[in-house]
């Protein structure tokens, strides 16, 4: 094979071979991930699993948080207790959906301040799961998640 | 609005002949300016509204119509290039995007780092600071780019957040055809050559991911591009002073973009910088035009210096690694300043003897600085593993690198040769960067299994990610390479 003939091909062949591996590792997954989830909101593909090749790792906390955006007003404050969700609550995330309300996370030290006297800020929410928040949550009319034992209430002034 | 003022300015440059090109490139401008007039609304206190940045832009638009006279429209024509091998490229080109496009629209941001840099743009509209609350302090610290570019799309309340992506994704092949069309003369090696670039599966999947890489990426190999045309004239002494002038402005502003985007590439910019500086000393008698010196530093270290000094605002303690970045940047302006304002002469052996004191400086603050978990000797192996290992992430494409031992490198020019050795100074750049960081894993093992039984798990770690300001860059030289001409054009 003549110089021409091999570096043309080499470089042909290298495209081919991308375009394959393009096609298999890229394309066609999402392409089927596309088609099965047509017509889908944008908030229920944020609680799907996600493509191959970027998994969604918090498939968990989104369905959490897009929940807690449906029943709080955008002016509200919620809480949130940081731990034991049987999943690893991601914070980026609740923020990201919840903004622009204040979102305090039990554990943190601004939070503690604010949890100790809850009462006195207006519109303000509580989660609560088996790990926390239940005793703010007294009293109070309760609406619960889909997650397991979780809720949320308004805490009335 | 803005796109079109931006498109002006490119017109008057008058060293980009062809009409695409300069279309794709006032784009990248037209971000850049977006991003600077949020930049200082949000900075001044101001909220970037809809009708503010539409007042802005209007205002932009009328000083480009007045400042800037129409473009003569004059378009170069490639002679003897029907070769149905261009359709056949726009086509691959185009599907791919119109996927990028589809896939960006169809997911949404769900990606970890992405998800703040939605938070900061929210931020940026809602709160008018750049210090949010509700920012994690890492990420506060990160350049404004692209959450600038959210806070301009929330702003008009528009949900297609990743446009930005496949858009990058496309100009970045289409100046790259543009300029390796310009080197080459030739339409065939342009078509070849931007179509592995294109089909790089790392390069379309970041044209849906709504991360910082393919930007930086975007930014840093088009302004190395434009660079090496400038470094280019000036060996070849065939340069007016007009388009040394147009070559390093249009150079440092994207590579200063790309610190933009990603602060570490100042560090990056090293190699640029140090390179112009060699071929400044090298051909004295030719480069008395420090006007062009003053544009590429001005350029280059504009956009990350006003980040910095924003940075010295916030009420909080700045990163360590921030701190390095910054403190590079004002060794930059005291070089800037030296060499154009006090006449600084630097002579090839001056060059010589600063590079071996940089490497010197940087392994005795690598050893100085190793008390953290990992040894050092450890952290150099580690990187010296994955600066030549994440390769594998980009397939065939670094196959391109076998044409390397075909060429007799002897014979090269030389603004090849400084082009090879750009290559090598940024690979070695990469190894000092990820040497002085804190690797993810502790043990080189991990890395090993990471890359080769769980490569999921590396595949997206910020090394790899970085590579892709090197492969643009790396597949022109190949395209330069005379073995690779021969072996496309009949000559």
């Amino acid at each position: 094979m003549n110089n021409r003939k091999w570096v043309e091909n080499t470089i042909l062949g290298i495209i081919v071979l991308n375009m394959i591996v393009m096609a298999f590792v890229f394309l066609i997954p999402r392409i089927q991930f596309i088609a099965n989830h047509w017509g889908w909101e944008s908030e229920a593909i944020m609680e799907s699993s996600g493509a191959m090749d970027t998994p969604n790792q918090y498939s968990e906390t989104y369905k959490v948080a897009n929940q807690v955006r449906k029943i709080v007003t955008k002016d509200s404050t919620v809480f949130m207790p940081a731990d034991k969700w049987g999943f690893e609550l991601n914070r980026s995330v609740v923020i990201q959906r919840l903004y622009p309300r204040k979102v305090y996370f039990a554990g943190d030290s601004e939070a503690e301040k604010i949890f100790s006297d809850v009462s006195k800020i207006s519109n303000s929410y509580v989660v609560f799961n088996e790990n926390g928040g239940h005793g703010l949550c007294f009293k109070q009319s309760v609406k619960y998640l889909e997650a397991e034992r979780t809720g949320i209430c308004q805490i009335e002034k | 609005m803005v796109w079109f003022a931006a498109y002006r300015w490119v017109g008057i440059l008058k060293i980009i002949p062809l009409k695409w090109e300069r279309l794709a490139l006032a784009f990248l401008f037209a971000l850049a300016v977006k991003s600077v007039i949020l930049f200082f609304l949000v900075r001044l206190g101001v909220q970037p509204t809809a009708s503010i940045q539409l007042g802005l832009s209007t205002l932009v638009l009328g000083l480009a119509l007045f400042f800037f006279p129409k473009p003569s429209g004059e378009e170069v024509i490639i002679p003897d290039q029907k070769t149905g091998l261009a359709w056949v490229t726009w086509f691959v080109v185009g599907v791919l995007f119109v996927f990028s496009i589809i896939n960006a629209w169809f997911f949404p941001i769900t990606e970890s780092d992405a998800v703040w840099y939605h938070i900061r743009g929210m931020s940026f509209l809602h709160e008018v600071r750049f210090d949010s609350d509700w920012v994690v302090p890492q990420l506060k610290q990160y350049p404004p780019f692209i959450p600038l570019l959210f806070a301009y799309l929330i702003a008009f309340d528009a949900g297609f957040l990743k446009i930005f992506f496949p858009l990058m994704y496309l100009f970045l092949n289409i100046i790259f055809y543009s300029r390796v069309l310009s080197l080459a003369g030739n339409k065939k090696m342009a078509c070849l050559f931007t179509m592995v670039l294109a089909t790089t599966p790392y390069f379309w999947w970041h044209g849906a991911l709504p991360f910082l890489d393919l930007t930086t990426a975007v930014f840093y190999s088009i302004g190395t591009l434009y660079w090496y045309f400038w470094v280019k004239n000036k060996v070849e002494g065939a340069i007016e002073k007009s388009e040394e002038n147009s070559y390093a402005a249009i150079s440092g502003v994207l590579l200063g973009l790309a610190a933009w985007t990603r602060i570490e590439f100042l560090l990056y910019d090293l190699v640029p910088v140090f390179l112009t500086l060699y071929v400044f000393s090298r051909y004295p008698e030719k480069n008395e035009n420090f006007k062009s010196l003053k544009l590429f530093f001005s350029c280059l270290l504009l956009l990350p210096s006003l980040w910095f000094l924003t940075l010295l605002t916030f009420d909080m303690t700045l990163w360590s690694q921030m701190k390095m970045v910054g403190g590079v940047c004002v060794f930059l302006w005291i070089l800037a300043l030296s060499l154009t304002l006090a006449k600084w002469k630097v002579s090839e052996s001056d060059i010589k003897r600063a590079f071996i004191l940089a490497v010197t400086g940087y392994i005795l603050v690598l050893f100085l600085s190793g008390a953290g978990p990992v040894p050092v000797w450890k952290k150099f192996t580690i990187s010296f593993y994955r600066t030549f290992v994440v390769h594998i992430f980009y397939l065939s494409t670094a196959f391109l690198g076998i044409f390397v031992f075909f060429e007799k490198l002897k014979s090269l020019s030389e603004q090849k040769k400084i082009l090879g050795c750009f290559l090598i100074l940024f690979l070695c750049t990469h190894l000092a960067i990820f040497s002085y960081a804190t690797p993810k894993w502790p043990t080189f093992s991990e890395f090993v299994y990471a890359t080769f039984i769980q490569p999921g798990n590396s595949v997206n770690l910020s090394d790899t990610r970085g590579m892709m300001s090197f492969y643009p860059i790396f597949i022109f030289f190949i395209s330069s390479l005379p073995f690779v001409r021969r072996g496309i054009i009949n000559e």
